[in-house]
C-alpha cells in the first residue's frame, strides 16, 4: 500500500515538473502582433516624415584643378570629331642610346635590325566598326604643353608613319607595329633629337564620329613602349644580339576648345582634372533630433553631359577628412557614385544618408565632399555644374526625414 | 526555510518577466490592469479573488495561508484580436503571479512577499498607410511593439484577530519599464526604415488594507480598499508626466453551501478616471473608472484532507480602464473553470485554470481570449 502511495506520489511530482517545463518553454514563443488602423489603435501621435530642401553653403563651393595631370591618369584620349569635344595625343620616348651594353663595363654600336611600336587598347565605341588608329611622327619639341592645334597641324600625310586598323572585335587589345627595312627611317630618330621620337595618334572610322582610350604612360600594364632590335657590332656573335625597350616618357591628350565654365559654375574631370568641392549646412532640428531616411544631392548640369559609348564614366563624391579647400584630404572610399550614361542632361542625384548620418553623430567631420570624375584624368565625359553662385540650378541637398516618435503619449 | 528559498529564486526568475496578460485593450493608456489572482481565483471567474489566501488582491485573505507556501504561475493565452483594420492571431505566454510567504510562527501574524502585475504593455501593432514623397506615392508598413509594463511588489502582513475578525494590510510598490519600439518600411528602397526606440519607465507607491471575516453561519464576507498615490512616468531616465492611480474598493460574500461547496461573488471598483486628466494632457486618449462583477464555485472532493481535487467554475463581467476613443469604454466578459489538486500530503499543489473572455469596445475593437493557467504551489 505505501509503496503505492509512493509511486502515485512520485507520478504526480513528475507532471508537476512536466508542468512547470512547459510553462517555461511556452514562454519563449510569441506572436503579438495585431493588425490596427493608427490612429486612433497606436500610441504615440503618428510617423511624421518630412521632405525638405537644404541649401549648401551660399559660395562654399569650388572647382579646383590639377588633381590628375595631363597623361598621368590611366589612360590617353583619341577621337575623331566628337561633338562635345575633340581629342588627340601625342607620345614622346626618351633617348635611345647610340650604343648598347654588352657587359657591365662593355658597349658597342649597333645596326637596327627592327623597330616595334606598342599601343595598348583600353576602350572603345563597340557600336561603330572600321576603326583605323594613325601614327604621326611629331617633332620632339613637342611636350606636355603642347596645345590642341600644335599637334593637329602636324598630323598631315607626310608626317604619317603607319595605321593601325582595329578589329571590329576588340575591346582591349595590344597592337604592335613592326618596322623594318627600309620603313625604318620612318620611325628613326632624327639628327638633333638626342635619339627621342615622338608619335601623334588620331582615329578614324569612316565619317562616324567616336573615339578610343588607350594606355597612358602612367598605366602600370598598358603603357606605350618602343622597341628596337639590333645586332652589336661585337667580335662574340653569340652575344650580338639585344633588345632596346622604352615606355614612354611623355603621353598627353590634347583637347580642342577645352571647357570654359564661368566662375559660377563647377567643373568635375577634364584635363588636367578638376574636383568640385561641396560645402554642407545641416540645421540643428535634423542633427539633433531628426532620422534619416533618404538625404539625395541633387545637382543640375549646364550643359548635356556625353561621355564615349562603351567607355563609362562614373561620378564619385569623396568624404572630407578636414576642410583645408583644394588641398583637403578626403576619405579612400567614395561617399556615393553616380554612372553616367552616354548622355545625361538631368539633374544628378547622389544618395548620401550614411554620410549625413555620419555627420549628425560625428560633430567635428566637416560638412564637405569632393566631387571627381573615375577614370579621373582620362575620361570622354567633362561634366560642368551649376554652382551656389548661379542664379538659377543652385545644388540642393534633398532630405527626408522622421520626427521623433511621441512613444510617451498614452 | 528552503521553500522560502526556492519561492525568493522563483520570484527572482520572474523579476523581468512577470505581467499578467496581454491584450490589445492595454495599448493605450498605461496598459491592461491586473488583480493578482491566483489560478483558483481566476477557474472561478475571479469570484474567489478577495477570499482566497494565495491571491494578492485583498490583504486580509493572507491569514488563510496555513503554513509557508510559494506560489508561481504561468499562464499560455492564444487571443483572435479584430480592428477596424483587420483580424490578429496571437499567442504569448505570461507569468501573472509568483507569491511566498505564510505564518510568522508562534504569532498570529502572517506575512508575505507577492510579484503581480499592476498593468500589462505588451503589444506589436501593424499599421499600413500610403504616403507621397517627392512625387510619389508609396506603401508604409508601420510596427510599433512594446514589451514590459508596470509589475506590483507587494508586501502584505495579515492578523488573526479575535471572533474571526482577519485584517491585513499591504504596502506596495509600483514599478517597471516598457521597452517600445518603432518600423516603418517603406516600398520605395531608396527610403531607410524608420527604427526608434526609447523606454517608459513608471514608478509609484501605494497601501491596502483588507479583511475577511466569517459571520454567522457559512456566510463570509470580505472587503479591501487600495490606494496607489501616482505614477512617475520617465522617458529615457528624463521625467515626462505623472498619472494619479485608482483608488481601488473590493467586498465579496462567500457561502459555504455544503463541506464540498463554496459559492463566491465579487465587486471591484476602481477609480481609474483619476488617471484622466494626466493621461489626457500626456496626449492620451483618457481613461474611465471600472467595475468587475464575479460570481464562482468550487467543489471540493475530500475537503477535510489533504487529498482529493477541486473543481471550480465561475464568470465575470465588467468595465476596462483606457478608450482607443473616447467614450467608448471597453467592457470584458468570460468564464472559467479549473481544476486543483494537492500532492505529497498537502505539501505542493497543482493548480489549473481555463479562461474564455470577450473584450469589446463598440467601436469596431473586439477580442476573444482563451488563458490557460497553471499555478505551481510548494508548501514545505
Amino acid at each position: 500500500m505505501a509503496s503505492s502511495k509512493g509511486s502515485s506520489r512520485w507520478r504526480w511530482v513528475a507532471i508537476a515538473k512536466l508542468t512547470f517545463v512547459m510553462g517555461l518553454a511556452l514562454a519563449c514563443t510569441e506572436e503579438l502582433t495585431t493588425p490596427v488602423k493608427c490612429p486612433p489603435n497606436c500610441p504615440g501621435s503618428g510617423i511624421v516624415v518630412i521632405d525638405t530642401l537644404l541649401d549648401l553653403v551660399p559660395g562654399g563651393d569650388t572647382s579646383f584643378s590639377g588633381y590628375v595631370g595631363n597623361g598621368d591618369g590611366s589612360g590617353i584620349l583619341v577621337s575623331n570629331n566628337l561633338p562635345w569635344a575633340d581629342f588627340r595625343a601625342l607620345i614622346r620616348f626618351p633617348p635611345r642610346p647610340d650604343s648598347v651594353a654588352i657587359n657591365v663595363d662593355t658597349f658597342a654600336t649597333y645596326t637596327i635590325d627592327s623597330v616595334s611600336l606598342l599601343i595598348s587598347l583600353q576602350a572603345r565605341d563597340s557600336t561603330v566598326g572600321g576603326l583605323r588608329l594613325f601614327m604621326y611622327r611629331m617633332p620632339v619639341s613637342l611636350d606636355s604643353t603642347a596645345s590642341f592645334n600644335d599637334v593637329e597641324s602636324e598630323l598631315i600625310p607626310a608626317n604619317l608613319i603607319d595605321s593601325i586598323l582595329i578589329p571590329d572585335s576588340a575591346r582591349t587589345q595590344d597592337f604592335t607595329v613592326m618596322f623594318k627595312g627600309t620603313d625604318l627611317a620612318k620611325i628613326e630618330p632624327a639628327p638633333g633629337d638626342s635619339g627621342r621620337i615622338s608619335i601623334g595618334l588620331r582615329v578614324a572610322a569612316g565619317s562616324r564620329q567616336t573615339g578610343i582610350r588607350i594606355g597612358s604612360r602612367s598605366s602600370p600594364t598598358d603603357a606605350p613602349t618602343w622597341t628596337t632590335f639590333v645586332k652589336a657590332n661585337f667580335p662574340d656573335s653569340t652575344r650580338i644580339r639585344r633588345t632596346m625597350l622604352f615606355t614612354a616618357e611623355i603621353s598627353v591628350t590634347v583637347m580642342a576648345n577645352p571647357p570654359s565654365p564661368t566662375p559660377d559654375q563647377l567643373l568635375v574631370g577634364s584635363l588636367p582634372s578638376s574636383r568640385a568641392l561641396l560645402r554642407f549646412q545641416l540645421p540643428e532640428y535634423i542633427r539633433d533630433s531628426a532620422q534619416i531616411l533618404r538625404a539625395t544631392l541633387e545637382m543640375v548640369p549646364v550643359g548635356p553631359i556625353y561621355g564615349l559609348n562603351g567607355d563609362p564614366a562614373t561620378l564619385q563624391l569623396m568624404q572630407i577628412l578636414s576642410d583645408q579647400g583644394a588641398k583637403s584630404p578626403n576619405q579612400a572610399l567614395s561617399a556615393a557614385v553616380f554612372p553616367l550614361p552616354n548622355s545625361y542632361s538631368d539633374t544628378v542625384r547622389f544618395e548620401i544618408p550614411q554620410l549625413i548620418g555620419l555627420w549628425k553623430t560625428t560633430k567635428t567631420a566637416p560638412l564637405a565632399v569632393f566631387l571627381r570624375i573615375i577614370p579621373e584624368g582620362a575620361s570622354f565625359s567633362i561634366p560642368i555644374f551649376y554652382g551656389t553662385r548661379s542664379p538659377s540650378g543652385q545644388p540642393h541637398l534633398r532630405i527626408t526625414y522622421a520626427k521623433s516618435f511621441d512613444f510617451q503619449r498614452p | 526555510m528552503r521553500a522560502f528559498l526556492f519561492g525568493a529564486g522563483l520570484l527572482a526568475l520572474t523579476a523581468s518577466t512577470a505581467v499578467a496578460q496581454s491584450s490589445f485593450f492595454g495599448v493605450r493608456g498605461l496598459g491592461f490592469p491586473g488583480y493578482g489572482y491566483s489560478a483558483r481565483a481566476r477557474a472561478t471567474g475571479g469570484a474567489f479573488g478577495m477570499i482566497d489566501p494565495e491571491s494578492s488582491l485583498n490583504p486580509g485573505a493572507l491569514v488563510g495561508v496555513p503554513v509557508i507556501t510559494a506560489t508561481f504561475n504561468a499562464t499560455p493565452e492564444w487571443r483572435w484580436t479584430t480592428t477596424p483594420a483587420g483580424t490578429g492571431n496571437l499567442r504569448d505566454t505570461r507569468f501573472p503571479l509568483a507569491t511566498i510567504g505564510g505564518p510568522i510562527p508562534r504569532t498570529p501574524f502572517n506575512f508575505r512577499i507577492s510579484y503581480s502585475s499592476y498593468a500589462d504593455k505588451d503589444f506589436a501593432l501593424a499599421s499600413g498607410d500610403s504616403l507621397i514623397l517627392r512625387g510619389e506615392s508609396m506603401q508604409v508598413a508601420d510596427t510599433i511593439k512594446s514589451t514590459g509594463g508596470m509589475a506590483d511588489i507587494g508586501l502584505t502582513g495579515a492578523w488573526r484577530g479575535p471572533g474571526g475578525w482577519n485584517i491585513g494590510a499591504a504596502f506596495h510598490f509600483i514599478t517597471g519599464s516598457s521597452r517600445l519600439s518603432l518600423k516603418r518600411q517603406f516600398s520605395d528602397t531608396a527610403y531607410l526604415p524608420v527604427a526608434q526606440q526609447t523606454q517608459l519607465s513608471a514608478s509609484g507607491i501605494g497601501g491596502a488594507i483588507g479583511l475577511v471575516r466569517r459571520l454567522a453561519g457559512p456566510i463570509t464576507i470580505a472587503l479591501m480598499a487600495r490606494a496607489d498615490g501616482h505614477a512617475s512616468i520617465d522617458v529615457d531616465s528624463a521625467h515626462a508626466f505623472n498619472v494619479d492611480l485608482p483608488y481601488t474598493l473590493g467586498g465579496g460574500l462567500a457561502w459555504r453551501v455544503s463541506p464540498k461547496l463554496l459559492i463566491a461573488g465579487q465587486g471591484i471598483y476602481q477609480t481609474w478616471s483619476s488617471a484622466n486628466s494626466g493621461l489626457v494632457q500626456a496626449g492620451g486618449v483618457g481613461s474611465a473608472d471600472t467595475y468587475q462583477a464575479s460570481l464562482g464555485w468550487e467543489y471540493a472532493s475530500h475537503p477535510r484532507g489533504p487529498g482529493g481535487y477541486f473543481l471550480r467554475f465561475g464568470g465575470h463581467y465588467g468595465t476596462l480602464p483606457f478608450y482607443f476613443i473616447q467614450g467608448y469604454q471597453p467592457r470584458e466578459a468570460g468564464i472559467a473553470g479549473g481544476y486543483g489538486t494537492r500532492l505529497g500530503r498537502g505539501r505542493a499543489g497543482l493548480d489549473f485554470s481555463l479562461e474564455y473572455a470577450y473584450r469589446w469596445d463598440n467601436a469596431g475593437n473586439t477580442e476573444k481570449a482563451l488563458l490557460f493557467t497553471t499555478q505551481f504551489s510548494v508548501r514545505p
